[in-house]
């Protein structure tokens, strides 16, 4: 029984319970980034990593130690949907700053169609060979990705291998060996 | 793949690199969030208002059905097989009238909340509870960080549809240790319940739908007032919900109380109890 009826949540009087607010703080500014691989569009990438929040505040069943790989999962697939969206991407192509980085505006417009190209190719795989590859890109350790994907970390380099293979050859089959 | 082929993808793969002077705002995303939440409950009650109007209106209708429903021989359950009690029927003790509701928000893995069900609990059914001043509720709220407290709040609800709730709950605190150590509830409990009752817990436990339906409403309670630890006493008197976190001692909680219903007397002199 407490003693204490003023101590702070997480004192030893009692246990606490999952800090929602600190995980979104922790974990949002990744998501909006991973999710902004996808999209290539930041204002819907923001959108779409609070929608991942939200949905991971209504699973009350993923609030633990996993709460991050459940996170970056569900992301990635809101990302995906997003990307295979035929229509949308459409509308974010035409909303995307072509010229970021690129004063020349033919150097503009081939690295923006190679961005095309990887996100199709992307949206073309099994999407967790996609995440993977996403997620890894974006920095994520190895503990990070088993946990996100929830994959065997000691099987991480295999799957990542042949994510990598199957990015290549379906990059070569559309597109030509470049 | 060689390592060749790997730069190769990477270099594809780094093209997605999103701007370098873009920095989601942490702050301005909380704050659509936390409006996001607020629309929601909003929403969730104007359903739960929906739902307790669209079952006022069917308990009307029950008026009319009643009679063909509960004719001799319709519906009656076989041989040894009990009907089961509502969730919030077995999870409450105290009269409906009593002027406040104590609701307990509570882990079965957490050593404080067995603290409060053995030592503290007894002293305010006595005191409050069988006096009529005082009605308990239990809520479940299984902490993530312990891995088997949702399979002892199934238990414990399982035993609770049978009538076994207090005798479930009881015996689920006083063996903490033990089956925290390894999830294994079903012996713990099984030494306290008959081999045949147990059996049919088993067979809810099995299939734990409904009984998740039940702890996940209390997990969406527990948000809706803001609890942030086991146990958690929310009293509710006058309309109004107090949160008591960490729960005081008894002395303390018992003096609260009694001033609580010594407020409510004199603004309500006519109401049960005063």
């Amino acid at each position: 029984m407490n003693t204490q009826p003023d101590a702070a949540p997480g004192a030893e009087t009692g246990e606490t319970v999952f800090d929602f607010d600190q995980v979104f703080r922790s974990h949002y500014p990744r998501l909006a980034r991973v999710i902004a691989r996808l999209t290539g569009d930041p204002g819907r990438a923001e959108e779409l990593a609070v929608e991942a929040l939200w949905k991971l505040w209504r699973s009350p069943a993923a609030h633990g130690e996993n709460a991050g790989g459940w996170l970056y999962r569900t992301a990635v697939r809101l990302g995906l949907n997003e990307l295979r969206g035929a229509g949308r991407r459409a509308r974010h192509e035409s909303l995307a700053d072509l010229t970021r980085g690129f004063p020349d505006p033919e150097q503009a417009r081939a690295a923006e169609e190679e961005r095309r190209q990887v996100r199709e190719v992307l949206a073309a795989l099994d999407p967790r060979q996609a995440a993977l590859l996403v997620l890894r890109t974006s920095g994520l350790t190895y503990e990070e990705l088993a946990s996100a994907l929830e994959l065997n970390a000691a099987s991480i380099g295999t799957f990542l291998s042949r994510a990598q293979q199957a990015f290549r050859k379906e990059y070569v089959k559309r597109y030509g060996p470049q | 793949m060689d390592h060749n082929d790997s730069l190769w993808v990477d270099r594809r793969l780094e093209s997605l690199e999103p701007p370098s002077d873009w920095q989601p705002d942490s702050a301005v995303a909380l704050e659509r969030f936390h409006r996001l939440r607020r629309q929601d409950t909003l929403a969730r009650r104007r359903r739960i208002w929906i739902g307790v109007a669209a079952a006022v209106a069917a308990g009307l209708a029950m008026v009319v059905w009643v009679p063909r429903v509960f004719a001799p021989g319709h519906g009656v359950p076989g041989p040894g097989a009990a009907p089961l009690a509502s969730p919030a029927a077995f999870r409450e003790t105290g009269s409906p009238d009593a002027p406040i509701v104590a609701e307990i928000y509570s882990d079965y893995e957490c050593g404080n909340c067995a603290a409060l069900y053995l030592d503290t609990i007894p002293q305010l059914v006595a005191d409050f509870v069988r006096t009529g001043k005082l009605r308990l509720l239990h809520r479940d709220l299984p902490l993530p960080q312990h891995r088997y407290s949702r399979l002892a709040a199934r238990y414990a609800n399982a035993a609770g549809r049978l009538g076994d709730y207090a005798l479930a709950v009881d015996r689920i605190f006083r063996t903490q240790r033990d089956w925290s150590a390894d999830g294994d509830v079903d012996a713990s409990l099984a030494a306290a319940l008959p081999a045949a009752e147990m059996a049919r817990v088993r067979d809810l436990v099995r299939h734990p739908g409904d009984l998740d339906a039940s702890i996940d409403a209390d997990i969406a309670m527990a948000r809706a007032d803001d609890v942030r630890m086991t146990p958690t006493l929310v009293v509710v008197s006058g309309g109004e919900r107090r949160a008591l976190a960490p729960v005081p001692p008894y002395p303390l909680l018992k003096s609260y109380l009694d001033d609580l219903i010594k407020a409510n007397c004199r603004e309500n002199p006519q109401a049960a109890r005063c």
